[in-house]
């Protein structure tokens, strides 16, 4: 279960204070899939960044099964990241000098766990056997982001932030990544979809607004 | 995956970077190299010029010798003329003969048409105790030298005591308490001693010196001496066996034996020798140690320097590196990549740059460093030790200056590099 309590998170432009969530309060259950629409600047990304324990809050807490995700120190947290939370990005953010299928195994690198044939398994489910061994570079956009939904699913993650993930996307791949989180949600994962895309958030179970920080 | 995967990738996928990294270290480590080497040269040529010069030197004190024991032989040989039938045991533990001979047979010497003697000193020599003195000496009685004076006629080398006169040997005038002036008694005659000698270490220290005349008279030997020393001795033949001969021939009734002064000029030759060998060894030593820390002083501005600056292009090599890899290094923190990672992620790259670097720089540092020099094996210079700590300080030297760039990589902000 997520829990975000109360959250605030500031920014501060010049001598400029400004508010990026204001007083955020959101529970999801497991299986529960979101989608957070909102104008550029209006706190999404930031919102994501938070519950993904990269941002720390300047007030509130983050539960993730009754962990407070910013009461761990950042080796911790890294550890707690790599296991509990997937991301998937716009940009798709592979990086450039590994092959698909390393790509994928690239959390490995954070963690050590034993994960089988899972490399594979998520090759094959993302039609990417043809192009393993083949560089970012030489894909396409939709294969860049299957790959990158791939790494995000390596460990079987309790929680999926995924933002603007279809934003770069052709409507055959934007439905495959879609139906992808839709699964991964239906197999009890929480996924939180940050989109523009009324159509990409059509695809989740409950749309909700966020301006100015205020989730509504 | 793992790290040292990723960082393999890295290299094998940016190769101008990690080329840009392996030139720095290997061109620093062959500089390095080659200064340490060509000094290891300087000194392995200095031994080997010292060792060749010595050799020279050495053939140089033989030729020496050998020419000072031809001028020797020029000189002519020392003899020594005793009596026939004594016995020569007695002699040496003595050192002068108990028999007796003629001084008439200087004469003879004198005279001779086939022998040249250049100094003719004969001598009477006894043991006594002095009964004026109660002491016991040496007392010998000489002629001085016996003057060729229708020949050649010398220097005396030996100045005869004078008629009435002592000379005192250093031990004996001063226990004795004498002076020279003073007038002493020596088996009951007068003798006014004329010269006190000097310490000479030796049997002289205890000897007195009178007249011939004299000391056959006190020691009732009128007309006899117990020995001649007969210096610089020449004949035709000139060796010293025909001379021995040409002596006995002149004086049947004698014994002659070869005195030690050609054994001391070739030793003193020898010595003289040998001493101007080590000086002209010692400057050609201390000419090489002055050039030597000359290109000491020389390789210790230059190694440093050579050094920082390598360290210095290694660390903007780095952070030129970092900077292009914000976007990895930010999904990397972002999956869970804990900041310690990432630090090894850029220091095993800056390890896995050194060390074949420095493999590289020892190797082109040594062959460079011989290219000028003539009759050096690389062999020489090669030493497994020695790569190793190269291979260690390249190492050191590589990691502490990617060190900087490898921290402020680790602690990029993943949200602030995601966001941007």
């Amino acid at each position: 279960m997520l829990k975000v309590e109360n959250i605030t998170k500031f920014y501060q432009k010049g001598s400029t204070k400004i508010t990026a969530i204001n007083d955020l309060s959101l529970t999801l259950n497991k299986g529960e899939f979101i989608a957070i629409k909102g104008e550029s600047g209006s706190g999404k990304t930031s919102l994501l960044h938070t519950i993904g324990g990269l941002l720390r809050p300047d007030e509130g807490t983050i539960l993730i099964n009754k962990h407070d995700v910013y009461s761990l120190n950042k080796n911790e947290r890294a550890a707690f990241r790599a296991e509990q939370i997937g991301f998937v990005f716009q940009q798709f953010h592979l990086i450039p000098y590994l092959t698909v299928s390393e790509n994928i195994a690239a959390p490995l690198i954070a963690k050590k766990l034993k994960i089988g044939s899972r490399v594979d398994e998520l090759i094959e489910k993302f039609g990417l056997s043809e192009r393993k061994n083949h560089l970012p570079k030489e894909l396409s956009a939709g294969e860049k982001q299957r790959t990158a939904l791939a790494r995000a699913l390596l460990f079987n993650p309790q929680i999926l932030l995924a933002d603007e993930v279809t934003g770069n996307l052709d409507p055959g791949n934007s439905e495959l990544v879609l139906d992808s989180l839709r699964e991964f949600s239906d197999n009890g994962g929480i996924v939180i979809l940050v989109t523009h895309d009324e159509s990409a958030a059509s695809k989740a179970d409950k749309t909700m607004t966020i301006s100015n920080g205020i989730l509504s | 995956m793992n790290t040292f995967k990723l960082v393999n990738r890295e290299i094998f996928r940016r190769k101008v970077n990690y080329l840009i990294g392996f030139a720095i270290v290997a061109i620093t480590t062959a500089i390095v190299i080659g200064t340490l080497s060509l000094l290891k040269i300087h000194d392995l040529q200095t031994a080997q010029i010292l060792a060749q010069k010595e050799a020279e030197l050495n053939e140089r004190v033989l030729v020496l010798q050998d020419d000072y024991r031809k001028i020797s032989l020029e000189l002519g040989f020392n003899l020594l003329i005793i009596p026939e039938g004594q016995n020569l045991g007695n002699f040496y533990a003595d050192d002068f003969a108990s028999k007796y001979m003629d001084e008439s047979v200087t004469d003879k010497l004198v005279s001779s048409r086939t022998l040249t003697i250049q100094h003719l000193l004969p001598s009477l020599t006894q043991k006594i105790v002095w009964p004026e003195q109660k002491q016991s000496i040496i007392l010998i009685g000489t002629k001085g030298e016996v003057p060729y004076l229708y020949r050649n006629p010398k220097k005396p080398m030996l100045q005869p005591v004078p008629d009435g006169g002592m000379v005192l040997g250093y031990e004996l005038h001063r226990i004795l308490n004498l002076k020279e002036g003073s007038k002493v008694k020596l088996l009951g005659r007068e003798f006014t001693i004329t010269k006190c000698n000097e310490r000479r270490g030796s049997k002289d220290d205890a000897t007195v010196w009178i007249p011939l005349k004299d000391a056959q008279e006190l020691l009732n030997k009128e007309g006899k001496i117990n020995a001649i020393l007969a210096l610089k001795c020449h004949c035709a033949s000139g060796t010293l066996t025909n001379i021995i001969q040409s002596v006995k021939e002149l004086i049947p009734n004698v014994q002659v034996l070869q005195k030690n002064k050609e054994v001391a000029i070739r030793a003193k030759a020898r010595d003289r020798a040998k001493r101007e060998a080590k000086e002209a060894l010692k400057a050609e030593e201390l000419s090489r140690t002055e050039l030597k820390n000359e290109q000491l002083r020389f390789a210790k501005v230059l190694i440093p320097l050579v050094i920082i600056t390598g360290a210095f292009m290694i660390c903007l090599t780095f952070i030129a590196n970092v900077k292009s890899r914000q976007d990895e290094i930010g999904i990397l923190r972002t999956i869970g990549t804990k900041q310690h990672t990432i630090l090894i992620m850029f220091l095993m790259k800056s390890i896995l740059i050194a060390i074949p670097a420095a493999v590289t720089g020892y190797l082109i540092g040594i062959f460079t460093s011989t290219i000028s020099v003539e009759n050096f094996e690389l062999s020489e210079l090669f030493g497994t030790f020695a790569l190793i700590i190269t291979i260690c300080l390249a190492g050191l030297i590589s990691t502490a200056a990617s060190w900087l760039p490898a921290l402020y990589a680790s602690l990029q902000d993943p949200a602030k590099i995601i966001q941007d």
